[in-house]
């Protein structure tokens, strides 16, 4: 008999093909490896009315052999701009994914979770502090950002024109700083480039 | 069920309150020397003011104590065992807490006990035989009180993983947060000896951890563990490893200091690199941090290791106030009493603390000599005695003196650290009496030293002196 965990992946993988979101192709996991059922691939689609929207979240699953009695291990591979997600390493902070975590959840309830995260932020919560600080002290500039960081690394429609923030970037490429570094600086602060030039010189 | 085979081990929790021995001891000395004839008519606490209620137990006897307090609860609120120790739980083993929770909002006590599911269930679960985890219908399945089921293979992993990342009594249903009580640990792990062992230990360890009245010995791999009437910062010692410790904090006794105190004094001991600096010529304290900074080389420009603060080593200010007229700080000089001022504050508060902390230091090298001349007396007696030069009962004032010698050079070295943080008149009134307990023990001890060519009376005499000093200064300055 196969251990648990496995079980539990291929039923669960089951479940979300066949589940409405899918249909609709809100959520998505894929198997990188049929002999390794341990790393999954997993899809989000930026829900409506955010400033995510349309955008393609990939997320690296991982599964712990204590599965389910453990929750996976989840974070985004896709770069996002969000309180609860860090902008760096994609680790994102979700209660069900520490200690809210229930033995009769799926991978379809972690899934939907996250989008439902997308959608409602918990500024309150954070694993980014700069962005949250962002999100509570400018609403508007966060958006504007949340907005870029969509467009740029998720794919999501160009619907805004960014020749303000494409300049600045510019200005720091040709300084010699990374397209990814200089982004980052930007909107670490608010997208003054001076301060991001001083965050990156000294 | 677990926690009845414990109590089979174990003796009824009464037992546990004995008579201290070790304190009826202290008294024969007010007794023979009449130095205080109404000793007999004061309650134990008054004439000793050490002494403290405890008793000291292996760990599996707390078992029966729990045991006893559930039984009380359940009794008074009409409830049962289970429900009874997670409402127990839920207060910090409380009774009048949870009495007066029971008898306000009782299903709110009982949701913050997590007995009743805080959250209603998510959908009713289908009458299937299948369990929700694993899918398989092999296996009977359990149902918890909240009413989620899952085979008993799935419950027991579960419970293992939940073991291993240190959880025991706080383990919850797999799909709400119902609690699952001893009664359902003990069903589902009937068959697994081993886990079911791992879930006491831990949940002993936790319960001891949590209730107010309990503490574990802090000795290296000691099982013991104090039972208390009323929490405070007084001496339990442990009958198996015979550590001192204070029951408020856990750390080692340190009466007349109170805990907070003590705790500072620890602090301040093990960052001894301002003692060692001290010594060194070339110091000078951070005038921010006030920690002390060594020179190395001619650069003037000195950055504090521990604040980093950048300062100028001439004149003790801000370094960014010179960035570009280095001799600026001249002008500073030209008024040497405020650096003075400075300087010297820090410099008086580093030589306060070296003036507490060597004498509590050499109090506590002479407590380890006074150990070793206790041992001499010991191998002095044997001669002695196998000379036909009386029985061992004829020395045994020699080994109470060595006893009551360490006795109060303990108290002694535990002033120091009371002294340091004291102010005031107070101040005045308690060092004097410190000297005076330290003039005795200097006495006590040179006698000691000489035990065998000393006058047994003499001995004694000083014996009660020093003792009444030690006992005034505890009762004179209580620390509670
Ligand atoms: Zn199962
Ligand atoms: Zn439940
Ligand atoms: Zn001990
Ligand atoms: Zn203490
Ligand atoms: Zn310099
Ligand atoms: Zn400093
Ligand atoms: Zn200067």
């Amino acid at each position: 008999m196969a251990s648990l965990h496995i079980t539990r992946v291929k039923r669960e993988f089951r479940e979300v093909v066949s589940s409405e979101e899918a249909q609709k192709s809100q959520i998505k996991i894929e198997i990188i490896d049929e002999s390794d059922l341990t790393k999954l691939k997993g899809t989000v689609i930026g829900p409506p009315d955010t400033p995510f929207e349309g955008g393609t979240y990939i997320l690296d699953i991982r599964i712990p052999d204590t599965y389910p009695f453990n929750p996976p291990k989840v974070k985004f591979v896709t770069k996002i701009w969000h309180p609860n997600i860090s902008s760096v390493t994609g680790a994102i902070c979700l209660d069900i994914l520490k200690d809210q975590w229930a033995a009769a959840m799926t991978l379809r309830t972690v899934l939907l979770s996250i989008q439902a995260l997308l959608q409602a932020a918990e500024p309150d919560d954070p694993q980014d502090a700069v962005v949250a600080k962002q999100y509570k002290g400018d609403p508007e500039l966060y958006r504007k950002t949340a907005k870029h960081w969509a467009q740029t690394y998720a794919g999501a429609p160009k619907t805004t024109d960014d020749a303000e923030i494409s300049a600045k970037i510019d200005t720091l490429l040709q300084m010699g700083i990374t397209e990814t570094k200089a982004r980052e600086a930007l909107s670490t602060h608010s997208w003054n480039l001076e301060a991001a030039v001083d965050s990156l010189f000294t | 069920m677990a926690f009845d085979s414990q109590e089979s081990q174990t003796s009824s929790v009464g037992d546990y309150y004995e008579s201290e021995e070790e304190e009826e001891d202290d008294y024969k000395y007010f007794e023979e020397e009449d130095l205080m004839e109404d000793s007999e008519t004061f309650s134990k606490e008054n004439s000793d003011p050490e002494w403290y209620e405890h008793s000291c137990m292996p760990s599996q006897e707390v078992w029966s104590i729990i045991k006893k307090e559930v039984c009380q609860l359940s009794q008074d609120l009409q409830v049962t065992d289970p429900i009874a120790r997670l409402l127990l739980y839920s207060t910090k083993w409380d009774k009048s807490l949870a009495v007066s929770k029971f008898n306000g909002d009782k299903n709110q006590f009982f949701i913050d006990a997590h007995i009743h599911p805080s959250k209603p269930k998510r959908q009713p679960l289908e009458p299937c035989t299948e369990c929700p985890i694993c899918f398989s219908s092999d296996d009977a399945n359990y149902q918890l009180y909240c009413g989620h089921s899952f085979c008993c293979d799935c419950w027991i992993s579960y419970i293992i993983s939940k073991l291993e990342r240190g959880v025991s009594l706080g383990i919850e249903c797999m799909d709400c947060d119902v609690l699952m009580g001893f009664e359902v640990i003990d069903t589902l792990l009937v068959k697994r000896s081993s886990v079911i062992r791992r879930y006491y230990q831990l949940a002993l360890s936790q319960i001891v951890e949590s209730h107010p009245l309990l503490r574990w010995c802090p000795g290296r791999d000691c099982d013991m563990v104090f039972a208390v009437k009323e929490p405070l910062p007084k001496r339990i010692q442990c009958t198996h490893c015979n550590l001192a410790t204070c029951f408020q904090c856990g750390e080692e006794y340190h009466s007349p200091t109170d805990c907070e105190s003590f705790k500072n004094w620890l602090l301040k001991c093990r960052d001894d690199s301002e003692t060692a600096h001290y010594i060194t010529s070339n110091t000078k304290d951070c005038p921010k941090c006030s920690s002390a900074i060594e020179k190395n080389g001619g650069c003037n420009h000195i950055r504090c290791t521990k604040c980093s603060f950048d300062f100028c080593w001439m004149c003790l200010s801000a370094w960014a106030k010179h960035n570009n007229e280095y001799y600026a700080c001249s002008r500073y000089q030209a008024d040497p009493d405020v650096m003075k001022a400075k300087v010297t504050k820090a410099r008086e508060a580093l030589k306060k603390y070296i003036f507490y902390f060597e004498r509590w230091d050499n109090h506590h090298k002479s407590l380890l000599l006074e150990e070793e001349t206790r041992f001499k007396i010991q191998t002095r007696i044997k001669e002695q005695v196998s000379n036909g030069e009386g029985t061992w009962i004829d020395w045994q004032y020699l080994l109470d003196a060595a006893d009551l010698l360490r006795k109060c050079r303990y108290t002694l070295k535990y002033t120091y650290p009371r002294a340091y943080w004291m102010i005031g008149d107070k101040k005045h009134l308690f060092e004097y009496q410190q000297a005076q307990l330290e003039l005795e023990i200097e006495n006590l001890s040179w006698k000691v030293e000489r035990a065998t060519i000393t006058d047994r009376a003499d001995l004694e005499r000083q014996m009660a002196v020093t003792e009444i000093r030690r006992v005034t200064l505890l009762r004179d300055f209580k620390h509670y």
